[in-house]
């Protein structure tokens, strides 16, 4: 029997070109050996090809874009284009960064169930599969539900509960671990490597829970795998910004840092929501908010499991929803309060979301950040926000960047457009450090309220004067770090 | 709510195919109205403002007809001219009335439909009816994708008009929410496009297209457990071809 569960052996890649981005490899000559039964972490840059990568490894790419692919890739010791389907499918289970690109049901249970029908498992077997795959990934309350109108994180949970159910011996993770609270993550992890499973993990950042499970790293850059020893790993991760050092002591990154530590009533209140309640149509989730202030050029930071609400109070905050009961208002000049409605609320804010396209529509990244701005001075403002966010060519379609090519984008639109209240929702998902610190750095630099919605507590500490814990849409702690 | 949902797919299916159907009759416009309501009331009732927020997605595509098919018929009563020229008829008026109600009503029938049916009991009817797996799931996709790209349409909404506020938000009017439909629908379809990929791949991944048997998780109830709902659908449908047989005058006949 082969010991490697994967290798490959000097792989090339070449996605075709398109206007405004020429092809090039990207990678070239990569070799890698991972043995039966090992956890494998690659982190590479948002753009250093690590999706791409774990979908070569799956023989879904270049089928499904176009390109060129050469060398070779062998799992257990057979080339990925000569093992059978069925075979592949029972042994490797691969997890798409994206969970929305990868759901096909209506129903938790039946996305859970799906792999189990195209494999002729027997129905009865299918439905204890599913009922123990579901709880181990915490979501059985969740079977009936529609995926779809779940958060990313939870959308993540299923499609882990999905692949559980298979259980193959191989698992493929691109960026799954991002979205997830520390207990579940920490969870997953335990299960795999307790239970032997080889694990290729793609992370866009080291953090600590990896260094607690026995494991390789290896760095994608410029198309090369590069293994980082145990011993000088930190000072590469570092210098490459997908590692940060000052979590500790909450040392903040130069020019990150919150300008002055302050109490409550150090600043002006910028926004203040008074018993605010709202729930969507027909579902059971509920968000009750007595009391929310925001201080002007505070950062405020919004951790909570997936689904307590974060995102719903976000676009409340944002004037996206209307809650059904509540009031938000802003001091006016003098002293009585002025009542917001959700139009006025919109003017004010810029919304980072979970998904950065949904904003992006003109052909070039030029346009898209131009767009709507009448001032002369527009072409040299997104000249310097494509220096200062680091975006490639102008003239690129921002459909086919990378996904953190489009984070930064979505970046440098709320720079063209600065407004009063910046919410960055999951803003550090799918981004390193670097390029985290310096979106935040760049929009920061302005002055703005900004309420950071993030999994990362260490990250909530150090950049945040607060930090609000929600917990089935109530506001349950509120501490200052 | 979940009394409809537990209505099995299988007679649905025969009232879904009825309904688009029953549209598309050459059936007098007060008729066409009367079903239209028939469905609107109960499923109003039923889904709340799900449905109306279905319908409202239609609402710029319902405007452009009501605007536009009128002065395109140039037969019939003139209700209004300019000298000589025939600017709008009678007959106009009803054609207009007819689209928009057909595809008011086209809309409403499938929109109840899937909202009260999992896709994956409307993907068991279909191969209970003896469709392939590969065409019913191609079927039960599209039908599930639609949901999905008005739930995409409204965050690229949310979205873009979140951009257009402040520096945008000048352009008021009337046509304001035409002049803004474009960027969104461009997201929109851009995203809907990115999606083809992902979805072919995340459908291999899952196992579509292998030669093996397919077994089934969601299991459809026995016919014999189920045939009072077919009969009754059955009742229903014979009810109304029995009148439109008897009742010639329900049929429109043209004039006008």
């Amino acid at each position: 029997m082969n010991s490697y569960a994967l290798e490959l052996d000097r792989l090339t890649f070449q996605y075709p070109s398109y206007p405004g981005l020429p092809a090039r490899p990207l990678f070239k000559d990569l070799s890698l050996q991972i043995r039966t039964g090992e956890f494998v972490i690659i982190l590479g840059a948002p753009d250093a090809g690590k999706t791409t990568l774990s979908r070569v490894i799956m023989d879904l790419l270049p089928r499904y874009s176009g390109g060129v692919r050469t060398g070779r890739v062998l799992l257990k010791g057979k080339d990925v284009d000569d093992w059978d389907p069925a075979d592949l499918l029972a042994a490797g289970g691969l997890l798409f960064q994206d969970p929305e690109e990868q759901i096909l049901t209506t129903r938790c249970d039946s996305e859970a169930a799906f792999s189990l029908e195209s494999l002729g498992i027997p129905p009865e077997e299918m439905e204890v599969r599913v009922r123990n795959a579901l709880a181990w990934a915490g979501m059985e309350d969740f079977a009936g539900r529609d995926p779809s109108l779940l958060s990313g994180g939870e959308q993540k949970r299923i499609l882990l509960a999905a692949v559980r159910a298979r259980d193959p011996e191989f698992w493929i993770m691109d960026e799954t671990l991002e979205e997830l609270d520390e207990a579940v993550k920490e969870k997953i992890l335990h299960t795999l490597t307790e239970e032997g499973k080889t694990v290729l993990l793609f992370a866009s950042k080291q953090v600590d829970l990896f260094d607690r499970f026995p494991h390789r790293s290896f760095l994608l850059k410029n198309g090369v795998l590069e293994e980082l020893p145990r011993e000088n790993r930190e000072g590469r991760l570092l210098e490459e910004g997908l590692q940060y050092e000052g979590f500790g002591g909450q040392v903040p990154p130069e020019g990150v840092e919150p300008d002055t530590p302050s109490g409550a009533g150090d600043r002006p209140v910028f926004l203040e929501a008074r018993g605010l309640s709202f729930h969507y149509p027909g579902g059971d989730f509920s968000l009750e908010i007595s009391r929310l202030v925001l201080y002007r050029g505070e950062t405020t930071a919004l951790l909570g499991a997936n689904g307590s609400g974060k995102s719903t109070l976000a676009r409340i905050l944002t004037g996206l929803l209307k809650p059904q009961e509540g009031k938000l208002f802003s001091p006016g000049s003098g002293a009585p309060r002025v009542l917001l409605e959700p139009d006025d609320l919109k003017r004010q804010s810029s919304y980072l979301f979970q998904n950065p396209d949904y904003q992006l529509f003109l052909p070039t990244l030029e346009e898209e950040l131009v767009y709507g701005l009448k001032s002369p001075d527009r072409e040299a403002r997104a000249a310097e926000a494509v220096e200062r966010f680091h975006l490639p060519d102008p003239e690129a379609p921002p459909a086919l960047l990378s996904y953190g090519a489009r984070k930064r984008l979505q970046g440098a639109l709320a720079y063209m457009q600065p407004r009063p209240l910046l919410i960055l929702d999951e803003g550090d998902s799918g981004l390193s450090f670097s390029d985290f610190f310096n979106l935040y750095h760049r929009l920061r630099d302005r002055g703005v309220t900004i309420l950071l919605i993030t999994h990362h507590r260490p990250l909530a500490e150090m950049l945040s004067h607060r930090i609000l814990t929600m917990e089935r849409g109530r506001i349950i702690s509120e501490v200052r770090p | 709510m979940k009394g409809t949902r537990r209505f099995d797919p299988r007679p649905k299916i025969i009232l879904l195919a009825a309904g688009a159907v029953f549209f598309f009759l050459p059936l007098r416009l007060e008729v066409l109205g009367a079903g239209l309501m028939l469905l609107l009331v109960p499923g109003g009732l039923v889904l709340k403002t799900r449905l109306l927020r279905v319908l409202s997605s239609i609402l710029p595509i319902l405007i452009l007809v009501a605007l536009l098919t009128p002065f395109f018929y140039r037969q019939g009563t003139p209700i209004w001219q300019m000298g000589e020229t025939v600017v709008l008829t009678l007959r106009g008026l009803e054609e207009t009335g007819r689209l928009l109600i057909r595809f008011t009503g086209i809309t409403a029938v499938f929109a109840l439909f899937y909202l009260t049916t999992p896709a994956e009991r409307f993907l068991s009817a279909l191969e209970w009816y003896g469709l392939p797996f590969r065409a019913a799931l191609v079927m039960s996709l599209t039908l599930r994708f639609i949901p999905s790209l008005f739930t995409l349409y409204q965050r690229v909404e949310d979205a873009h008009s979140l951009r257009r506020a402040g520096e945008l938000a000048d352009r008021n009017g009337f046509f304001r929410r035409f002049r803004n439909l474009l960027p969104t629908l461009t997201s929109v379809l851009i995203q809907a496009v990115k999606k083809i990929g992902p979805l072919s791949m995340s459908l291999e991944l899952q196992g579509v297209g292998l030669s093996s048997r397919r077994t089934r998780f969601v299991r459809l109830p026995r016919f014999r457990d189920v045939a009072f709902q077919f009969l009754l659908v059955l009742l229903i449908l014979s009810l109304l071809v029995t009148v439109l047989v008897i009742f010639p005058q329900l049929w429109y006949n043209g004039a006008s």
